[in-house]
């Protein structure tokens, strides 16, 4: 007899594990680099239009098909799809990307949110406290990521240490299941998150001009330098395109966690209400706070001319070099570098307990094994996926993975379910399914966009990354000769995971059958 | 800041406010939040 899934224990839980599963470090880090970088106030108009064309339909798609695949007991892509387009025997594999995207970027992204952590104690001890220039912060975080020795850190020690706290955390939220550990975890840690955002926001508006010998560096040039609009580029295919990137990250849609997370839910519960409030409270974490802390702090204290090598300095520099210097200028820096990390690992944890779902609710589901178990191999595995991206970070690996697991397939992915949905489920099903116990009705505009333009502007940025980016990414060409035997295992490590999964579903599938079940 | 960049930032920020205040309404008018 098929064991009883859990459930939420209320709406609040599942509305705030979700928006706990999309805001994440990319809301406070790479939204205000991607916004400055590509037109300013002007990437709002491709980034909205790409959130309702784009985010929000897959958002309410995911949801939908979630708890449509829930109520057959099926809380992952492989199950879903299959139940979805049962004539195919072929779709649950397809269905595999949706726990090995999760995977990939869970065996990453717990050791990235480990920094944060590690950064937030280090900050409270004011280990970087008298550090003034970027030179002497850069040390500090290559010294942290043990990626040379010098006076600040000599090996790996300190950062594996709080990798090792990270990691023990998430598996131990994750082993008290849904209710008692995710949701329970979520219902403080973002209302927690936004506490610290706030804090932080109302500091960098009342920084004003804090060096009167330089009046244009202030707090509302800072504002503009993030706002003012550079029409221009919009023009530029790649400026849409980064916006579609961006909608994509932000919502964590086309991953496959959604779709986990709405399993849980009950055939008569709202998905399309829970579904935008998820949505906009990560618009409101991304848009409003994330857009008013970094850049414009970072303008008032190293002004105009320095601004554009900053926001090309990537995600990380901004959050782990940038961000502790500003915060070095301020009064009780101490403190408020402390809320930045911290703020950051909320985001980090609340993302990386729900990307380890979807395989632990593969194993639940589809080999009938009990949490303590399923938790336990997902620990072991993990733990030892995770090395590579600890010792060989100087390698490339984590850009790797990033890539493959956080980037490629998440398209992939998504261009699969908005097929599945609109045209095999059947644009009519698929609108009475949505609207199953909903609070509200979707604009029926949102049926051509579902069917047609959702596809298609997936199809676009799917055809632009095959004609750009196929040549010099399959062939390494811009990684360096050093580095090409790491990324090269990297890349059979991935094929191998890929494969054993596909198995794994194949015998699932293949014992059901033989036990005579019904949803085969 | 310019006045463009001002309209655009209150054109985003509205847009998103009114979103999550019109969600969290329906939500509560309901009493299923928690």
């Amino acid at each position: 007899m098929a064991r009883t899934r859990e459930t939420w224990g209320s709406r609040l839980g599942i509305i705030m594990a979700v928006a706990g599963s999309a805001v994440g470090l990319g809301n406070f880090l790479r939204f205000p680099a991607k916004a400055a970088s590509n037109g300013g106030g002007a990437f709002m108009i491709p980034y909205i239009t790409a959130l309702f064309l784009l985010g929000l339909p897959l958002m309410w798609i995911e949801w939908t098909l979630g708890r449509y695949g829930g109520g057959f007991g099926h809380g992952t892509a492989p199950g879903i799809f299959h139940r979805v387009w049962r004539k195919n025997r072929f779709i649950k594999y397809f269905g595999v990307i949706g726990i090995f995207g999760p995977l990939v970027i869970f065996i990453y992204y717990t050791y990235i949110a480990s920094w944060t952590l590690g950064y937030s104690f280090l900050a409270l001890a004011g280990k970087f406290a008298g550090i003034s220039d970027q030179a002497g912060m850069q040390g500090f975080l290559s010294g942290y990521q043990g990626l040379r020795n010098n006076q600040y850190f000599s090996g790996l020690g300190c950062a594996y240490t709080f990798f090792l706290i990270t990691f023990t955390l998430n598996i131990a939220v994750i082993y008290r299941g849904i209710k008692g550990g995710i949701e329970k975890m979520c219902r403080w840690a973002m209302p927690a998150l936004f506490v610290c955002g706030v804090i932080l926001f109302i500091r960098v508006i009342t920084l004003g001009t804090p060096d009167a010998a330089k009046p244009d560096w202030n707090i509302l040039n800072g504002f503009g330098f993030l706002w003012n609009p550079d029409f221009s580029r919009l023009k530029e295919a790649r400026v849409w395109l980064e916006a579609a990137g961006q909608i994509f990250f932000t919502l964590s849609v086309g991953i496959g966690m959604i779709l986990t997370y709405a399993s849980y839910l009950s055939k008569g519960d709202d998905v399309v209400l829970s579904g935008l409030t998820a949505a906009s409270m990560n618009e409101v974490a991304e848009v409003i706070l994330g857009g008013s802390i970094i850049i414009p702090a970072a303008f008032v204290f190293f002004g105009p001319a320095q601004m554009e090598s900053i926001v090309d300095s990537g995600t990380f520099n901004l959050g782990f070099v940038t961000m502790p210097l500003v915060l070095n200028h301020v009064p009780w820096a101490q403190l408020f570098s402390f809320i930045w990390f911290f703020l950051l690992f909320l985001a980090g944890v609340t993302s990386s307990v729900s990307l380890a779902q979807p395989a632990l609710a593969f194993l639940q589901d589809e080999f009938d094994i009990g949490r303590d178990k399923a938790v336990a191999i997902f620990a072991v595995v993990t733990f030892v996926l995770c090395q590579p991206a600890v010792f060989f970070l100087r390698n490339g690996v984590v850009d790797e993975l990033d890539f493959w697991g956080g980037t490629f397939f998440i398209v992939v992915f998504a261009t699969i379910e908005v097929v599945l949905f609109a045209w095999v489920f059947g644009m009519e099903n698929a609108w009475d399914e949505i609207h199953k116990g909903a609070d509200m009705r979707i604009p029926s505009v949102y049926k051509f966009i579902i069917r047609y333009i959702t596809p298609l502007f997936l199809l676009v940025i799917l055809g632009t990354w095959f004609w750009q980016e196929w040549r010099p990414i399959l062939l390494m060409a811009r990684v360096s000769d050093a580095d090409k035997p790491y990324i090269l295992i990297t890349r059979l490590g991935l094929f191998t995971i890929f494969m054993l999964l596909s198995i794994l579903v194949r015998i699932s599938w293949r014992r059901k059958r033989m036990k005579g079940g019904q949803d085969i | 800041m310019r006045p463009g960049g001002w309209i655009l930032l209150i054109f985003a920020w509205g847009m998103i406010l009114s979103i999550t205040v019109f969600c969290f309404r329906k939500i509560l008018a309901k009493k299923e939040l928690t």
